[in-house]
């Protein structure tokens, strides 16, 4: 049986959070395990479970500009620590930013999957999760 | 002599070496005459004046540029002009004003030993002449040949030592011979194209950065509300019912207001920064932060905030009074902003003058939460970001105040410790 992908969204807009939610909900193959505004709530929330898979996301769907934490601070931190982990999590970035540099630095991260600029729409989570 | 009027010399010079042969040949037609001349007129010795002169003015300006050679080898040959006659003739004798004149110009721009081999030859030649010419009794001479050619001897000897006393004071005085004065010239004049090209440069990075950051707005900070406008726009078409879509388009007005927001801080940025012929105004800070600490006077009272002002050391400025407003009023407003919880805001204002490039730097330190910098060095003066989680927090607003700073060629900069507080720098330049 499908089981849905758990998702982790990290977006400092809330709206687009709202957003983002309603149209991966529609898709029916996921569900939104958790959000945070900034990078640095959603590093600790990972840390925390680190040994506990079941609380870990599948999916952390990754926005770039955040206050506090931003998306770039957020990798260099996970990857300081991803061996750890006691499941395999796969980071896309999801960002309103068109600018070549932000796309062509995400290809510089292993652990980045891909780089969705938004809006988010049906078809590109579909997308996303079949080729998981 | 100036470096500019040594410039002008310098070229002329270097023109004249370029027209080396004509000018040469011009001489030697007009010498050889003169030679007739000078062997039977014995009556212009003062116009050796002009000759003495011509040394005098030749030893200051080797005075003046050190330049050993040139000054010697004019020495060497106006000598010889003045020398020759008197030997020739048993007395003083004029030996032509013009020709003097001109002949100490003309051995002051060519010392080079390619110069000095010509002129000697044109002596001996001369010589030659003056000799076949007596022989054939066109000129009537006092000397027997062997006298004659004893003179001329003697001349082209003295010459050649003082030729080459100067060449030799020149190698080992390693003074700036006028061939190295005019190399040191050249390089001068490079390292001035250098620096206005090294200073183009920064200009056009500076300017290049700025279009990098404007796109990094239009595609971030401009795109981020549009794309959720249009998402939102997408929602309240297919809203189920009237009550979604009215609960829809109150999530849209706040996005709206904020694309303004935006917009408008870049608009206005934009407008700091073309407007680079604005007024400067002479700013008196303490009275100008008092009137601007009037606007706080709520949240001083509120947070019992202590506000200090230091401005001993630079109580004046001369900056556009709209800016110096902005930029106090953006610093004073983010210290109250961000106090720290644990203690009341103190802020502390100081001047301190910096008189190596004439300029004032101003000082708003804080105990407030303070900024870690390791995260955020390279954002804090971006539009809108913001470092704390802060219900007020829009961004700082340093970025116009940033603009305004960088307008008037100032610098802004900061230092801060999270949890003991944050220093502001700001540099007026020429102030």
């Amino acid at each position: 049986m499908f089981t849905k992908k758990k998702l982790m969204i990290v977006d400092d807009d809330t709206l687009s959070i709202y957003l983002n939610k309603i149209t991966i909900e529609q898709t029916n193959m996921a569900s939104i395990c958790e959000t945070f505004d900034n990078g640095l709530d959603a590093i600790n929330f990972i840390k925390k479970n680190t040994n506990n898979p079941n609380s870990l996301p599948d999916i952390i769907l990754l926005d770039l500009f955040m206050p506090i934490m931003d998306g770039w601070q957020f990798i260099n931190e996970y990857n300081s620590f991803k061996e750890k982990l006691s499941k395999e999590i796969q980071i896309f970035i999801v960002s309103s930013s068109i600018s070549p540099d932000d796309i062509s630095r995400s290809k510089s991260y292993n652990s980045i999957k891909d780089y969705i600029i938004k809006p988010i729409t049906k078809e590109k989570i579909i997308n996303t999760i079949n080729n998981f | 002599m100036s470096a500019d009027k040594l410039n002008t010399v310098l070229e002329i010079r270097n023109k004249l070496i370029t027209k080396f042969w004509p000018l040469s040949i011009i001489f030697l037609v007009t010498y050889i005459p003169m030679s007739f001349f000078i062997l039977n007129d014995r009556l212009a010795g003062w116009l050796q004046l002009s000759s003495l002169v011509a040394i005098i003015g030749i030893l200051l300006y080797h005075r003046k540029t050190k330049n050993v050679s040139a000054a010697g080898s004019a020495l060497a040959f106006v000598g010889i002009p003045v020398i020759l006659p008197w030997l020739l003739t048993g007395g003083p004798s004029g030996a032509g004003l013009w020709w003097s004149a001109v002949y100490v110009i003309w051995v002051f721009f060519i010392t080079t030993i390619r110069a000095g081999l010509f002129w000697l030859t044109i002596y001996l030649l001369s010589a030659i002449v003056v000799v076949v010419c007596a022989h054939q009794n066109i000129v009537q001479i006092a000397y027997s040949d062997f006298e004659l050619i004893n003179i001329l001897f003697s001349c082209v000897i003295s010459y050649l030592l003082v030729f080459f006393i100067g060449q030799v004071i020149t190698f080992y005085s390693n003074s700036t011979d006028i061939e190295l004065t005019n190399r040191k010239n050249v390089e001068e004049k490079i390292k001035k194209i250098n620096e206005e090209l090294e200073k183009k440069i920064e200009e056009y990075t500076r300017v290049n950065k700025q279009l990098i950051d404007f796109c990094n707005i239009v595609s971030h900070n401009l795109r981020a509300p549009l794309v959720n406008i249009s998402m939102l726009t997408d929602f309240i078409e297919n809203a189920k019912n009237e009550s979604e879509r009215k609960e829809l388009i109150e999530k849209m007005k706040p996005i709206v207001l904020h694309f303004n927001e935006i917009f408008n801080e870049l608009v206005e940025s934009l407008q700091i920064r073309q407007d680079t012929e604005i007024e400067l105004d002479k700013i008196e800070l303490e009275d100008c932060t008092k009137k601007v600490l009037h606007a706080f006077e709520g949240q001083i009272k509120l947070y019992d905030a202590k506000i200090e002002m230091d401005y001993s050391a630079a109580p004046i400025i001369y900056y556009p009074q709209k800016y110096i407003d902005s930029i106090l009023t953006n610093l004073i407003s983010n210290a109250l902003k961000y106090k720290s919880p644990d203690r009341n805001p103190h802020i502390i204002l100081k001047t301190t003058a910096n008189v190596d490039n004439n300029s004032v730097i101003l000082s708003v330190a804080d105990n407030s939460l303070g900024i870690d910098l390791d995260f955020h060095r390279n954002k804090i003066f971006k539009i809108r970001q913001v470092f704390h989680k802060h219900p007020d927090a829009k961004g700082f607003g340093l970025f116009i105040t940033k603009s305004q700073v960088d307008a008037m060629g100032g610098k802004i900069w900061v230092e801060s410790t999270p949890d003991v507080g944050s220093t502001f720098f700001i540099e007026f330049l020429n102030v």
